[in-house]
């Protein structure tokens, strides 16, 4: 950004310039949005709606300038709180006041479409700067533009930019600050700015008359705006007419209805009638705009998605994309997890070499350290995630895989927008809600939210591992090609995927009943993806996560820690720490070394003891009439109820519990033998086949993941939805282990 | 003037647009994206498994699913004229210019 050196330009006040970003998707306005505001973003939501809110700062000729970033919109018809959001900005009706200018952003190459928002904006009279987005691109299309007569057309200053080439940015910026200073002369001779109005005579008839009727009513100054009036009107049941209807009477519905009735008459049905008109408009603009568009030949986009998209290379494509994706997500993410671990290993080490043991060094090193590798760990296969996402996305891709993987999904009540945040939930449910940014149907999203956790993620596989490990016989059928073993793990990770269809179905039927989900969805061209704008999603992902989702995950390991912790005197578990460690083992057979396993065993006997006796303990206690339904015991109640924090917690948890001490693996000879050997009170075996089925039933539906819960407390803006996701997951895991051990039971008492 | 339903035409044929059904919210989206009366709308390809359907539209490329398709009604090129607009579509329209 180049600095003019004149100080007329310098404004008196010190609020920055209010500068909203306008425009349909794929017109490259988070580029534009991003080039412009440096990394000075800042995302947040806006209240009570699940919109991200993003604003950069910026220095335009020493004009310090607010940039809002607008959800990409193909029109201003709020027909949703989500979609109410833009319009609440632009006219000043939310919490904020109302921009000084707004950029309206198109796509140079699809300008008929994209001017038809561009003409709804003129009608709010905000000083407004039409900005031809992709203008390479129409160049390389030889389309010629005249961009004197479509600003001489529209009213308002034309310029054209290529973000991802960076150019034009100047000229935008001083049309932008031009706008302003206009707006500013016009004010100060009590002028407003002109508004543009496309509809024509009949329909701004009605509009005066409904204001009028509206000062009659009382209505509230801000809502009687023309252009909130004319939405009221234009966009039956839409979220204006609503909030008109809200804060005045139903008497307004009725006025609507009879204006609609007045101008369908006239032959100018509402709401078909705006359209017509704008495009009407638009079209005897773009006559006059457009001098030459070249020949409908074939275009690149067109032939790549002749192959893309064919009806078996394209889903062979498809297939080895996801496939390509998620293992080099895997390939990737495990050893820079792996890595994490290994350093908050290393540094509990540290920590535990400095102190000696004592209610510090376990709230340091089973509380702290542990709870930050908890949210760290997520970090390599979030970023890896959105890394792909964001080049799949730019590239337009994602909207060919969307498109054919939609009749798919239909079977859930879904669209294809759904796959990719579910085949990630796959991996781990945590980046893959995050994904669901990428439905734009809110319904839609929600019920892909709730549904995510059911994916069958790598963090249950340590317990059906153990489990299947344990109890279900070692044999195979096909000469060894098939193992019982692997069926069952196949069933059980089939599982969740299988309740989930059923489960979105009874969604889409209640909490988010309405018009069934539509995939209309543009296509846009193919492109090469910026590896700046990729950066600048990834970092922006990790970001949010860790800020967000990290601090609370981190505040309930804390809490789940001292509630493992928590009554109980440790005093007997910190001398024998102490003992252990101030031993000298040389060989596991001297003197030094029996003694140490001595102690560790009485050591593992103690901390089983305090876990029992914990809060977390207690309530394991507590909720074992709740699961002697399942053939489980208080140890196996104590083991669901520690493993909220996460699913592997279990393992380590049933180590414990079976006084091995914490560091056992689902691979650990001993937590097997000690399994295999649990007895009831009277001495049957606590553990069989129909048992251990039920544990990996419940494990495969149950919500025991914090991070889970706090990620869709973050997407939905709302502790509501985690809680109920908390609540109907637990009861379907419940029911599942019910049936799974009775008929299990039952099977097993018939064959004996 | 003969009409078919947009869902009805195949891969590679065209229609001009005469009417979108409906008052809801996708009927609403539907014309939003140039769906509009007049509008001429190429069929480009089905999705793998035969729906959704690919269509080219005021320059622009939109995918929807043959239930969405079904409430747009369209006509052949040859039979289609301006006379089938409602009238207030037809005439001339100026650019309003209204000082707040």
């Amino acid at each position: 950004m180049s600095q003019m050196s004149s100080s007329t330009t310098a404004p008196v006040s010190v609020r920055p310039l209010r500068v909203a970003l306008i425009g349909n998707p794929n017109t490259g306005k988070s580029t534009l949005f991003n080039a412009l505001a440096g990394m000075r973003v800042r995302t947040g939501n806006y209240p009570g709606v699940t919109v991200e809110q993003k604003t950069g700062r910026a220095d335009w000729a020493g004009t310090p300038i607010e940039l809002i970033d607008l959800p990409g919109t193909y029109s201003l018809s709020p027909r949703s709180p989500d979609e109410m959001v833009t319009v609440d900005v632009l006219t000043g009706c939310g919490s904020q006041p109302r921009p000084d200018v707004v950029i309206c952003i198109c796509n140079a190459t699809a300008l008929e479409r994209n001017l038809f928002l561009v003409t709804q904006v003129q009608e709010i009279g905000l000083p407004t700067v039409v900005c031809l987005n992709m203008w390479d691109a129409a160049l390389r299309a030889q389309l010629k533009i005249s961009i004197e007569a479509l600003s001489e057309e529209l009213g308002v200053p034309v310029v054209t930019t290529a973000a991802l080439k960076r150019t034009g940015f100047q000229e935008l910026q001083d049309a932008v600050l031009q706008q302003y200073q206009t707006s500013q002369r016009l004010s100060a001779s009590g002028l407003s700015f002109p508004v543009v109005m496309t509809l024509t005579q009949p329909v701004q008839d009605e509009i005066t008359n409904l204001t009028d009727w509206l000062v009659l009513a009382d209505c509230p100054q801000l809502l009687r705006c023309p252009f909130l009036i004319s939405r009221s009107l234009l966009d039956p049941g839409g979220s204006v007419e609503q909030r008109i209807i809200q804060a005045t009477s139903t008497a307004y519905a009725e006025q609507l209805n009879a204006a609609r009735k007045r101008l369908a008459d006239k032959s100018l049905e509402v709401p078909a009638a705006e359209s017509m008109l704008r495009y009407r408009r638009i079209g005897q603009i773009l006559q006059r705009v457009i001098t030459a568009s070249p020949a409908s030949q074939r275009s690149l986009t067109d032939r790549l998605d002749a192959i893309l998209t064919h009806r078996f290379l394209g889903l062979l494509i498809c297939i080895a994309v996801m496939l390509l994706v998620f293992s080099t997500i895997n390939w990737f993410s495990a050893p820079l997890s792996d890595g994490i671990d290994g350093s908050m290993g290393w540094l509990s080490d540290q920590v535990a070499s400095l102190l000696s043991p004592g209610p510090l060094r376990s709230l340091l090193t089973e509380g702290v350290i542990a709870g930050v590798g908890g949210v760290l760990v997520f970090l390599p296969q979030i970023s890896l995630l959105f890394l792909f996402i964001a080049v799949l996305e730019d590239c337009g891709y994602m909207a060919r895989a969307a498109f054919m993987m939609d009749r798919v999904m239909a079977f859930a009540g879904l669209s294809g927008r759904s796959f990719l945040p579910l085949m990630s939930s796959f991996a781990c449910a945590v980046p893959g809600i995050m994904a669901t940014r990428v439905i734009e149907d809110r319904r839609d999203r929600f019920v892909t939210i709730l549904i995510a956790p059911l994916m069958s993620c790598s963090a249950r596989l340590p317990v059906y591992l153990l489990m299947t490990g344990l109890f279900v016989p070692n044999i195979s059928y096909l000469n060894g090609l098939l193992p019982l073993r692997a069926i069952v793990l196949l069933c059980i990770s089939m599982l969740g995927l299988v309740v989930a269809i059923p489960v979105a179905y009874v969604l889409r039927k209640t909490f988010f009943k309405g018009e069934p989900s539509t995939f209309l969805m543009e296509l846009p061209e193919y492109r090469l993806p910026s590896v700046r704008v990729t950066a600048h999603r990834v970092w922006d992902s990790g970001k949010a996560f860790v800020q967000q989702a990290g601090t609370l995950i981190f505040a309930t390991s804390i809490i789940v820690w001292a509630a493992g912790s928590f009554p109980g005197s440790h005093e007997r578990r910190f001398e024998l720490m102490t003992e252990i460690e101030s031993l000298d083992v040389a060989a596991e057979t001297d003197a030094n070394g029996v003694r140490a396993a001595e102690l560790s065993e009485q050591l593992n006997a103690e901390n089983a003891k305090l876990l029992e006796n914990s809060i977390l303990g207690r309530t394991g206690h507590l909720i074992e009439p709740l699961v002697r339904p399942l053939g489980w015991d208080w140890r196996l109640g104590i083991g669901v109820v520690a493993s909220f924090p996460a699913r592997e917690v279990i393992v380590a948890t049933l180590g414990t519990i079976f006084s091995l001490g914490s560091d056992v693996d689902e691979e650990n000879e001993g937590l097997h033998g000690a399994l295999a050997g649990a007895t009831w009170p009277d001495g049957r075996p606590l553990f069989n086949l129909p048992v251990s089925i039920s544990v990996m039933v419940f494990f495969a539906l149950c919500a025991q993941c914090v991070s889970t819960l706090v990620i869709i407390r973050r997407e939905t803006n709302s502790w509501r939805w985690p809680l109920f996701s908390f609540v109907y997951m637990t009861v379907l895991a419940w029911i599942g282990a019910f049936l799974a051990y009775q008929i299990g039971m039952q099977l097993t008492t018939l064959s004996s | 003037m003969q009409t078919t339903r947009l869902a009805d035409l195949k891969p590679g044929e065209s229609g001009i647009v005469t009417a979108v059904a409906g008052i809801g919210r996708l009927a609403a989206r539907l014309m939003e994206m140039g769906m509009v009366p007049g509008a001429t709308v190429n069929v480009l390809r089905k999705a793998p498994l035969g729906d959704p359907v690919q269509y080219r539209v005021r320059g622009a490329v939109i995918s929807m699913r043959s239930a969405e398709a079904a409430c747009i009604s369209v006509c052949a090129e040859t039979e289609f004229s301006r006379q089938d607009l409602p009238d207030s579509m037809r005439d001339s329209s100026r650019l309003a210019l209204v000082a707040g």
